[in-house]
């Protein structure tokens, strides 16, 4: 197994956010699977820490949570986006982009740029 | 605002802890479950596949504490544990507990006290007022000198009230309420009127309890709406609450008024301290207060005008305005406006300037005293918590060793003093809800109508609140800071470091001796100086004396009448067996009249530009200066030869004299009243300067008149009696009416009696300030006794040791005597140079003793030693009794 990168600061809940937006309600085991899963199981998240920031999220507002039943009979909690969520997920997900454009351009080889 | 959502969220999960709790641990196993199915259809073993989910999740109780951070608000929870740790350890040590919160709750209770009066007189607006913030007054300010207000004279209210556009309504009232006779089944009372304009009540925005207020039309023809509205406690007590009182007719002043409302209960007029029995429109002012026609005279200023300003005005903008009325005014009047400005104040407390500029200072040193011992009490909690912590240090250091922060020591220590602070605060508005009566109950009855209602309001239960949160923080911070420095490590192996902890507690000690020296020194000037005023010689006899005041003006005597009674009443007075001499007088000095006129007299007229001079003047019966024992030092007394067609004559007083004829005999010189052509009064006698306003005055010009020649529809009659002058009291009224019982007699006392008005305000200040100083003097003797008994408790050992090697009692003795002799001396002598510094602040209002008074300051330094020396006897004779061996033992 190739070493694992830890989750970055800050970006769990937007790929929580991302997530819930593909999949629909799910539970946070699922999150948490599915997060491992598109990161091409490159990135080591410590399911622990999912609970705190679902639950940030939710006291924030960006989600919804319920009871439900899993897929396999199972009660569990499912966690569904708002509104507000999406509209937060397009915002993060903009300044995001545009932070890796910014860091993209700045560790790009430099071209025609002398010491003078 | 996602944030604020956030917080609030979390700060219900503080309220629904157990539910979240539960359903925590139902998600978390659920998570588990699945993860673990997952894993054995990855073909783990059973126990395998759960030992993988629970590491992936990072174990279940961290994962829970991870969570349960973010769930409630951690710092609300660590305060909640802080509190229930902190109550635990107060209900452990109750006599610790006790001691602290009594200590504090002195110190806090005194200072609710006061408050509760400063509350009362400047801050309260007047009660069951809509919106009060939104009423302002409205003062003539004079040009020169010292800002003075001054009310208005009708004339000029009603063109402020018809002009202004600042404005939402403008009502008025007459000064203060006056005597109205009430007459009922044949008998007349005396009650308090007062004439308010016709828009008062809807001004103010008081609803009635019964009837109606008076209607605009009642109030802009003068003498045609006889109407009155009358107060709640007059109907209750007077009529008996009578339902059906509306549409009733009260006789006033021999007129008939209809009764068109009554005032609900919890209104007191727009005056705290004085509510009158009714009210009656302006427009009625001939009947309610007969006499001069106040409704056209411009120089009667008589009126207090009371403005709401329109929504969306500042109070600023209102004063703009009112100054360019009073300059219209001004080019229109310029005789008597000339130069006047526009004032607006605030309506809280009791707003008449003048009384505010009396009772403010007055308040402001009353705080500043109960603020030291406020701080004298902190001192002494601070030291019983240092001696408190020392005995928990192990457990301190136990806490640190398990990994509390020093902020977290900190704050618990903190904690435990707040608490004590809140329970102190509680007990002390109870005390001040029980001695804030109490010292209502100092005045004296001549003041009964002067209804002060000092309740414990929300201000008072604010005010009580924030300085209980201070003393907490002040008494506490010192004891936590240290405490909280604790060496784990040689604290566990149970070795004292008690060093610095004693120096703290003898900085505490010095500090306390120091503000209660400062106290007492301040307290001590002001008695001493009380002394001086009550020992002033108001210029008159006060035992053996009578007087009675009759007010003529509501039974409408015509003025021959009134002369006619006058005579009758002081030859049948004369006559009655005990009383050596009667006479009368328009007014007695040092009572609430006054009266000053400018005076012209020939070789001393004013320069340009400088004002008339002016005297006090009264108008005195045949016999006055005998019979109030006012020494004649030159010419005669006034006797029945000065009568109305007699040639006029005048009585001067000494410092009048000495002022305009000095060296030279001024019987047979002329003066005349300023103002006019006015007919000149030859000087007939001079007798000795009295105090006429105050008993602080400096000697001012006073003349005198005779009554036969200068009539007053008031009078006071004074008698000299030969025995007791109580038992007259009876006879003296019955004279009077049985020449005509309809006479209104409004006071009939002695004159000892009448001095305890102008005496009050000295005997007040003298009381509190003495309760105060022994409150302080007793707060710091028990501090620095606390202080060396703990430290002889320390030093048993030390003691043992030295009485083992031979140290005889008296040397023991001096030994703890000595510490707290020394701290004291330090203390005494901090307190004796900040007292130097700042006892000059104190000189105005001090009368005939410096601040730096050397018999004040050195009596107030031998008391406090001396209490400091019994104070730390009790435990040097503890100390004495030591046994040696036990002490050796005892570690």
């Amino acid at each position: 197994m190739a070493a694992k990168t830890e989750v970055w600061q800050g970006t769990l809940a937007l790929m929580v956010l991302k997530t819930l937006e593909t999949m629909g309600p799910l539970h946070g085991y699922g999150i948490a699977r599915r997060i491992e899963q598109t990161s091409g199981q490159r990135l080591a998240v410590n399911y622990g820490t999912i609970y705190p920031a679902l639950l940030k999220l939710e006291q924030e507002g960006y989600v919804r949570s319920e009871w439900g039943v899993s897929e396999n009979h199972r009660k569990a909690k499912f966690y569904k986006l708002t509104r507000a969520g999406r509209k937060q997920l397009e915002r993060e997900a903009r300044d995001w982009e545009q932070a890796t454009a910014i860091l993209a351009r700045f560790l790009a080889p430099v071209a025609g740029r002398g010491e003078g | 605002m996602r944030r604020l959502r956030a917080w609030l969220v979390r700060l219900t999960g503080l309220f629904t802890k157990r539910r979240r709790e539960r359903e925590l641990a139902e998600e978390l196993e659920s998570h588990l479950q699945m993860h673990i199915e997952d894993n054995l259809r990855a073909g783990m073993s059973p126990a395998e596949a759960r030992r993988q989910a629970l590491i992936k999740l990072g174990g279940l109780e961290q994962a829970k504490e991870n969570y349960r951070d973010r769930r409630g608000l951690p710092m609300i929870e660590t305060l909640i544990q802080d509190v229930r740790y902190g109550l635990r350890q107060l209900r452990r040590n109750p006599g610790f507990t006790a001691v602290a919160v009594l200590t504090l709750a002195l110190g806090i209770g005194t200072n609710a006290t006061i408050f509760t009066f400063v509350s009362a007189l400047l801050l309260k607006p007047p009660s069951a007022i809509e919106k009060p913030s939104r009423l302002f007054a409205i003062w003539n300010q004079l040009p020169h000198g010292e800002p003075r207000y001054v009310q208005q004279n009708y004339p000029d209210y009603v063109y402020y009230r018809e002009h202004n556009t600042v404005f939402a309504g403008l009502l008025a009232f007459s000064s203060d309420p006056q005597n109205v006779s009430w007459s009922t089944s044949g008998q007349s009372q005396l009650i308090e009127g007062q004439l308010v304009s016709g828009n008062f009540f809807s001004v103010l925005g008081v609803r009635p309890l019964l009837g109606r207020w008076f209607l605009p039309e009642e109030d802009q023809t003068s003498g045609r709406d006889p109407v009155v509205v009358l107060s709640h406690s007059f109907w209750q007590q007077r009529l008996g609450s009578d339902p059906a009182v509306v549409g009733k007719l009260l006789t006033l002043n021999g007129h008939g008024f209809r009764v068109v409302g009554v005032t609900p209960g919890n209104f007191k007029g727009i005056e705290t301290i004085l509510e009158p029995d009714l009210w009656a429109p302006i427009m009625m002012q001939h009947e309610i207060h007969p006499g001069d026609d106040l409704l056209s005279r411009r120089t009667s200023y008589w009126i207090y005008a009371v403005g709401r300003l329109k929504p969306g005005v500042a109070s600023s903008q209102a004063l703009a305005e009112l100054n360019v009325l009073a300059r219209q005014l001004a080019q229109a009047h310029p005789e008597g406006n000339k130069g006047w400005g526009a004032a607006v104040t605030p309506l809280t407390g009791v707003y008449d300037p003048d009384f505010r500029r009396f009772i403010g200072p007055l308040m402001m040193l009353l705080m500043t005293l109960v603020g030291l011992i406020l701080l004298i009490a902190c001192a002494n909690a601070a030291n019983l918590l240092l001696a408190q912590a020392s005995n928990r240090s192990r457990e301190m250091a136990i806490r640190a060793a398990i990994g509390a922060s020093r902020g977290r020591l900190i704050r618990q220590v903190l904690t435990e003093a707040i608490l004590l602070s809140f329970a102190a605060g509680c007990v002390g508005v109870l005390l001040a809800s029980w001695t804030a009566p109490l010292l209502m109950n100092l005045k004296p009855p001549t003041l009964s109508f002067i209804a002060i209602e000092a309740p414990v309001d929300w201000r008072v239960l604010g005010f009580t609140f924030l300085v209980s949160l201070l003393t907490g923080v002040i008494f506490g911070l010192g004891p936590a800071l240290r405490s909280s420095k604790v060496n784990v490590a040689s604290r566990l192996r149970d070795e004292s470091t008690t060093t610095a902890k004693s120096r703290l507690r003898n900085v505490l000690v010095v500090g306390e001796v120091a503000l209660c020296m400062l106290l007492l020194i301040g307290a001590g000037l002001c008695l001493r100086s009380l002394q001086n005023a009550e020992s002033i010689d108001p210029g008159f006899e006060i035992s053996h004396r009578l007087a009675v005041s009759l007010d003529l003006r509501p039974l409408g005597y015509s003025e021959s009448r009134g002369r006619s009674l006058y005579s009758q009443m002081l030859d049948r007075i004369n006559t009655l067996p005990g009383v050596r001499s009667a006479s009368l007088a328009s007014y007695l000095p040092l009572g609430f009249t006054n009266l000053g006129v400018g005076i012209v007299i020939d070789g001393h007229e004013p320069r340009q530009g400088q004002p008339v001079p002016t005297a006090g003047l009264a108008a005195v019966g045949p016999r006055y200066f005998q019979t109030m024992g006012i020494p004649l030092l030159q010419g005669r007394e006034f006797n029945s030869q000065d009568g109305e067609t007699a040639p006029s004559v005048i009585v001067i007083n000494q410092e009048m004299a000495r002022r305009y004829w000095p060296g030279r005999n001024p019987i047979g010189q002329r003066i005349s009243f300023a103002g006019g052509n006015n007919p000149s009064f030859e000087i007939v006698g001079v007798v000795k300067t009295g105090k006429y306003r105050g008993l602080r005055e400096p000697a001012q010009p006073f003349m005198y008149r005779p009554l036969s020649q200068f009539y007053s529809t008031r009078a006071t009659l004074v008698v000299q009696s030969a025995g007791d002058p109580k038992a007259l009291l009876a006879p003296v009224q019955r004279a009077i009416h049985e020449i005509d019982s309809s006479v209104p007699v409004t006071d009939a006392e002695t004159l000892e009696q009448y001095m305890s008005v102008p005496l009050f305000t000295a005997h007040l200040t003298g009381i509190l300030l003495g309760a105060l100083g022994l409150l302080a003097l007793s707060l710091a003797t028990a501090g620095l006794y606390a202080v060396v008994a703990y430290s002889v408790a320390q030093r048993t050992h030390e003691i043992g040791v030295r009485m083992a090697l031979g140290a005889e009692r008296r040397e023991v003795m001096r030994l703890v005597v000595g510490q707290g002799f020394r701290l004291t001396l330090v203390g005494v002598g901090i307190g004796i140079v900040v007292a130097l510094a700042l006892t000059r602040f104190l000189s105005s209002i001090l009368y005939g003793v410096k601040p730096t008074d050397p018999l004040t300051f050195a009596a107030v330094s031998l008391i406090l030693t001396a209490a400091a020396l019994a104070a730390s006897y009790l435990p040097a004779r503890r100390a004495t009794k030591v046994d040696p061996m036990t002490a050796l033992r005892c570690e």
